[in-house]
């Protein structure tokens, strides 16, 4: 198991290096800057400003250098928000975004699943067809449509709940973007756990433990639910993947201070730093994320581990 | 006497009130497809008796497994059966899901021919084989890994200590339809099935997991059915041998009296392809032809399009199985193979 | 001795003869099933209907996309001024806007998913035909692309090289052919271990040959499947672009830039939102339930 986790971490190491590399070089091939907005500023105070970012030296020394800085934990000063660094915006942002997607991928999860299994057990029967088109809209009914729908109905209409703001994480300010966010994941989870079930449902051995006269319960909860989970495991990277880029979309219509919102701004700047570092914050994650999923599949199926 | 009909009655009727573990009764069983009903058995009819071995033969698709898998309940969503099997005396088809998991596994067990996927990949094999336990003896988790290390030894499985920690995809393939059998063993079950439990197997594997289960015939009381296509299987095993083709019994006999005086055309066939030591036979024969389209079963007899001894009736009528001489059931329009 | 030759003769003869008609009969079965698929069939339809209507739609309205009517601001939908599905904001024409931005919406989800397909059938054919270290070296490249957030790329790109709609699509269309590649070396490799490719081999037939006859029907089958579910995705990708400002800009409008400016206006004039965003469902789904039904046709055993 340990080297299993090891040469994983083998891999992303590289992979985080790529990104940054990749960010980094494809901004800067970019024409123009960060102060090209601000046509008031003097050709010499920009100059300065240039020279204070380090934006006068070779791409290749800016990267050495900010590479070293990084290293120190330092992801620089921001140049849209001129008063804080990176770091402060990251300290502000990822709180929020991490209970924001945290709580949309357990609700996912748990709502997904279960809808998918409910539909596979009940397969051709009126329940199985009510959670396949719940799904199905789900699937193609894509979130910045549901999350205005969600805020007119129950924002506007029944003022139910609020359509905007944090308001620290109360309950209340996360139930509609949690919605919005979670519904597509929902909507794929219980498709692939359907499809997952009724898959395993068909294998030999689990009419070897019907055989046996185990009860149903037991059939599916001992002999068929580790390998239902299976596929569900090897989606857990990319849903983590499409909760983040929905994050970030979502935060713009809730108007949540997370860091979807810091990058965004920051893209649209040309604030180097705080795309830099939003970017790293993600790819980290995801890496990180994706590792702990492999390590739950190679938990979960015996022979992955050994190989 | 319905009993006569269906059985060659090789021992006296009276006797047989004790004896009988299993009558099954006209059992029919058929598959609903888009492209409609598949009939896979057609009124088949047969007794087990206590620590008999019943062979059941046939090629593929001549309904020996889905006899089987229908009278454990275990058919396909889309699968039906009707007709009666009893158990001691008591209905067990088509009977609700709780008394279903009452008799599997304890009363009625089965081996299935492929033990690759027949164990669950992702279950340690002491977990699997003591679940038996607790589930129809309500026994503790120590109790029954005591009873299933005593039945691994039993059905030869060396270090069983260690081979109960381990995973299926661990052992070799003998050794898993080992594991198997002793999944199948572990309740003492009245009746056991086994389906082709050596098709998979390396020849001198298959030798060693017959052994066991000649052993097992000889030994206790427990009534065995062996489904196989192999007649060499048979042979040393059985007491009694049924040939299914079509869906049908189409001979029911002593197994040496099927092996030494066949009375249908197919069986005749069956033991042509045998490949056999005493006889140096430059080539080996098949039957010539495909087996029967499930779907349109032709109203004549279902092996007549491959039969060479076929004639006119053949075509139209369809032969019932009939006793030919007391103990031996033929379903065949000849009297006698030329 | 005899026996056994004039055997294994009439089989090689059934079985060429088998490979003939299954050859033909199995695009004919496949699209007989597919045809029986009422859902895939009446999306087929739908989708058609959205297309011509995305072709034809300025002609039948008075209205163009252009034109301001100050006299006619956030309009709800009504048959009697000809502003049939409304206006917006700025009162211009919903129904002549919704199917302009159909059409835009339409052409990049095609012409991206062609992007995506020329890249993964490419990359997937080469790594499953050459396979080995090559293969490894190829599909390794594919692991480390799919681990990163590739849509926060994307927006970089845009958002740094300006926003070009060819920039959009080549940048989403660089970024969906990952699975594809997947999909092309996974049935590239599994053709080349089948027998009949062996024995095509062995009874001499060329490389060209073996591939035209052999791999490409196999490989077809479950690209064409892919292709229809990654038109729908590719769709959605720009319409989230668009929803962000990045990808569609005014005057051009797509249905995410239609979508976006509805939920601006989501209290005032919930149709400018609740008009594109159906349109851009029920196209959605109706790529699925094509991509479901072709699947079904094309692999019956998979279900």
């Amino acid at each position: 198991m340990f080297s299993f986790v090891s040469r994983r971490l083998a891999v992303a190491l590289p992979t985080l290096l790529v990104v940054i590399a990749g960010s980094f070089f494809l901004m800067r091939a970019a024409p123009g800057g960060p102060f090209d907005a601000d046509a008031q500023l003097e050709p010499e105070v920009i100059e300065n400003l240039r020279a204070a970012y380090d934006l006068d030296k070779p791409v290749t020394e800016q990267f050495m250098l900010y590479m070293a800085r990084l290293l120190r934990g330092d992801f620089g000063p921001s140049i849209t928000y001129a008063d804080y660094t990176v770091t402060e915006l990251l300290a502000i942002g990822l709180p929020v975004s991490v209970k924001l997607g945290l709580t949309a991928i357990v609700v996912a999860l748990l709502f997904g699943c279960l809808m998918g299994i409910i539909s596979a057990l009940n397969r051709n029967r009126w329940i199985d067809y009510v959670t396949m088109s719940i799904a199905m809209t789900g699937f193609a009914v894509p979130a910045f449509v549901v999350a205005p729908v969600l805020t007119l109905v129950f924002g506007l209409y029944l003022k139910l709940l609020p359509i905007s703001g944090w308001n620290d994480g109360a309950l209340q300010n996360m139930v509609l973007p949690v919605i919005a966010l979670a519904l597509p994941q929902i909507a794929i989870l219980s498709r692939l756990t359907r499809g997952s079930m009724l898959e395993v449902m068909r294998q030999n051995y689990i009419r070897t433990a019907r055989a046996k006269g185990l009860p149903e319960y037991k059939v599916v909860a001992g002999h068929a639910l580790k390998a239902v989970s299976l596929p569900l495991v090897s989606y857990l990277g990319p849903a983590i993947a499409g909760i983040m880029t929905g994050s970030v979309i979502i935060e713009q219509i809730f108007g949540l201070p997370g860091m979807g919102r810091y990058f965004i701004q920051g893209a649209l700047n040309r604030d180097y730093p705080l795309v830099m570092g939003t970017v790293i914050v993600y790819a980290t994650a995801i890496i990180l994320l994706n590792l702990l999923a492999d390590v739950i599949y190679g938990y979960l199926d015996p022979r992955v581990r050994r190989e | 006497m319905a009993a006569t009909h269906a059985r060659p009655g090789r021992r006296p009727a009276s006797a047989s009130d004790q004896r009988t573990v299993m009558e099954c009764r006209d059992l029919t069983v058929h598959f609903d497809t888009p492209n409609g009903r598949i009939s896979a058995v057609n009124g088949i009819s047969f007794d087990l008796q206590r620590g008999e071995c019943l062979g059941i033969v046939g090629e593929s698709g001549s309904g020996k497994s889905q006899t089987f898998l229908a009278i454990l309940g275990l058919l396909a969503s889309n699968g039906h059966a009707s007709g009666s099997v009893k158990l001691h005396g008591e209905e067990i088809l088509n009977v609700s899901r709780r008394r279903l998991d009452a008799i599997r596994g304890e009363k009625l067990a089965i081996v299935f021919q492929d033990s690759i996927t027949g164990l669950t990949p992702h279950k340690r094999i002491g977990e699997q084989l003591s679940e038996v336990l607790t589930q129809h003896r309500g026994l503790g988790r120590g109790a029954a890994r005591a009873k299933v290390l005593e039945m691994l030894e039993l059905v030869r499985i060396p270090e069983a200590e260690k081979r109960y920690r381990m995973y299926p995809h661990e052992f070799s393939g003998g050794m898993r339809q080992r594991v198997m059998v002793a999944q199948a063993l572990l309740c003492q079950p009245d009746v056991l099935i086994a389906d082709e439990p050596t098709t998979a197997l390396d020849v001198t594997v298959q030798a060693q997991i017959l052994k066991l289960f000649k052993g097992l015939a000889d030994h206790t009381n427990t009534a065995l059915v062996m489904i196989t296509h192999d007649l060499g299987v048979v042979a040393g095993l059985c007491d009694e041998v049924m040939v299914m083709y079509g869906g049908r019994v189409v001979e029911h006999a002593p197994v040496d009296e099927l092996f030494y005086a066949p009375r249908h055309p197919y069986t005749r066939g069956l033991l042509a392809c045998m490949p056999r030591a005493d006889r140096d036979s430059e080539e080996l024969t098949a039957i010539p032809g495909q087996p029967p389209d499930l779907e349109a079963l032709p109203p004549g007899c279902a092996f007549a399009p491959r039969c060479p001894y076929a004639f006119g009736r053949c075509e139209l009528e369809r032969p019932i199985l009939e006793t030919a001489q007391p103990g031996h059931l033929k379903a065949c329009h000849l009297e006698e193979l030329p | 001795m005899g026996f056994l030759t004039q055997r294994r003769d009439r089989q090689l003869a059934a079985m060429q003869a088998a490979g003939r008609t299954v050859g033909r009969s199995l695009w004919q079965d496949a699209t007989r099933r597919f045809l029986s698929n009422k859902v895939a069939v009446g999306s087929v339809i739908v989708l058609l209907l959205i297309s011509v209507m995305a072709v034809f739609a300025p002609l039948l309205s008075p209205h163009t996309m252009e034109d301001f009517y100050w006299e006619y601001i956030l309009v709800p939908p009504t048959l009697e001024n000809g502003h049939w599905f409304g206006t917006d904001s700025n009162g211009r024409d919903m129904f002549v806007r919704t199917f302009y931005g159909a059409r835009v919406s339409l052409t990049i989800g095609v012409m991206t998913t062609a992007v995506a397909l020329v890249i993964g059938v490419t990359w997937g054919s080469v790594a499953g035909f050459f396979g080995g270290k090559i293969d490894n070296f190829m599909m390794r490249i594919v692991d480390v692309l799919y681990a990163l957030p590739l849509l926060f790329f994307i927006i970089i790109l845009v958002t740094v090289f300006g926003r070009n709609i060819y920039l959009v699509f080549i940048g989403i269309g660089a970024v969906e052919w990952l699975t594809m590649s997947r999909i092309v070396r996974g049935q590239t490799l599994s053709v080349k271990q089948k027998e009949y490719v062996e024995a095509a081999r062995a009874i001499g037939l060329s490389n060209l040959v073996i591939v035209r006859r052999h791999v490409v029907p196999n490989i077809v089958g479950p690209v064409i499947v892919f292709v229809t579910l990654l038109i729908p995705t590719t769709i959605l990708v720009e319409s989230y672009l668009s929803f962000l400002g990045l990808g569609v800009q005014e005057p051009m409008t797509s249905w995410g830039t239609l979508i976006s400016q509805g939920a601006a206006n989501i209290d005032t004039g919930p149709w400018l939102l609740l008009i594109p965003g159906t349109f851009l469902a029920i196209t959605l789904f109706c790529f699925n339930f094509i991509g479901d039904g072709l699947r079904d046709a094309l692999d019956p055993e998979g279900r």
